[in-house]
């Protein structure tokens, strides 16, 4: 080992980016309206989070919750221009939030219309719990609510997703 | 994964093995821009921000501190017309003097008359009085009173024939 070298076991900033990308982007894609507000989100919280911390990534709790600070803002702002949009955009297809060009394309998309369609609270826990990598603690320190509230979200996120996706292979 | 059989592992499987959707090439390029910046730039402001907040402090501090009288100098330079010298010129004498002292009478009761036990008479008087003490300084225009109400309790003899 040359003197000097830095020793560490976290990762960088780049390299945590590699692997916490596409968590993020979804966990933002459930917070927001499109797909281009979710992008910038993550881009907003990146920024905040690495001026305040450059040399590695802070926990995943204080990141998922500053993508959701930042999500809330931003929909606060915005709200009056998006219904606009929305209402002139109804009806075109949007990004599957799951990755379809595989074998369980067919499934990803029932996945997607059926997370879509959860109450937010319930896709929020959901998300962060199969896809976020959190404990229901972490979930619960994130978005600011009692364990228990997590549990039982998580719960009927997840009846309702069995009703809508197959668990035999379509 | 839950262990909590309520929890349907199962379906917990099924829906992890689905990955979130890549980040496209575009936004991962933004997002490497982001990580590129060196935040030092923002924290390199504070050495320019920091005296310019302290001169402020300063300022507003001179500005809005009391004026203090003992620290007054007792002569200040002034620039001679005639000469072009400086010439001290002493401080103005604030020293106040009494002038005027005043018991105006404001009202007079009088109240029945008393005999006392050698058979003298008199008569209770209950005056109502504004003491005023007036100071006036040396330029003639500075003045102070100072006013305060009394009352004072008289036995006046009655003559008797």
């Amino acid at each position: 080992m040359e003197r000097g070298e830095r020793v560490s076991s976290q990762p960088t900033w780049a390299q945590w980016l590699e692997g916490r990308g596409a968590q993020l982007l979804l966990f933002a894609r459930t917070q927001t309206r499109n797909d281009a507000d979710a992008e910038d989100v993550v881009q907003e919280t990146l920024a905040e989070l690495f001026r305040k911390s450059p040399v590695a990534p802070p926990p995943l709790p204080v990141v998922y919750a500053t993508v959701r600070r930042r999500a809330i803002d931003l929909g606060r702002s915005t709200n009056r221009r998006l219904a606009r949009e929305e209402a002139a955009t109804e009806g075109q297809s949007t990004t599957c939030w799951f990755d379809d060009s595989l074998e369980q394309r067919e499934r990803a998309q029932l996945l997607d219309a059926a997370l879509r369609r959860l109450p937010a609270n319930q896709r929020e826990v959901v998300t962060l719990k199969l896809w976020g990598d959190l404990t229901f603690a972490q979930i619960a320190e994130t978005l600011d609510i009692p364990i228990n509230t997590a549990a039982s979200r998580y719960r009927y996120g997840l009846a309702f997703l069995r009703q809508h996706v197959p668990l035999e292979h379509p | 994964m839950s262990h909590d059989p309520e929890m349907d592992p199962e379906m917990e499987r099924l829906l992890r093995a689905l990955r979130p959707a890549p980040p496209s090439r575009e936004i991962q390029r933004r997002w490497a821009r982001v990580l590129a910046h060196p935040p030092a730039r923002a924290m390199a402001r504070w050495p320019l921000v920091l005296p310019v907040v302290a001169t402020a402090l300063v300022a507003a501090l001179l500005i809005l501190w009391p004026e203090r009288p003992d620290k007054r100098p007792d002569a200040l330079p002034v620039l001679s017309r005639d000469a072009g010298a400086i010439t001290p010129l002493t401080a103005p004498d604030r020293t106040l003097h009494a002038t005027q002292i005043e018991n105006r009478v404001v009202d007079a009761y009088e109240e029945g008359p008393v005999q006392m036990v050698d058979d003298v008479a008199f008569r209770p008087v209950r005056v109502h009085l504004i003491d005023t003490l007036t100071w006036e300084g040396a330029d003639g225009v500075t003045r102070a009173s100072y006013l305060a109400p009394r009352e004072e309790h008289l036995l006046l003899p009655i003559p008797t024939y």
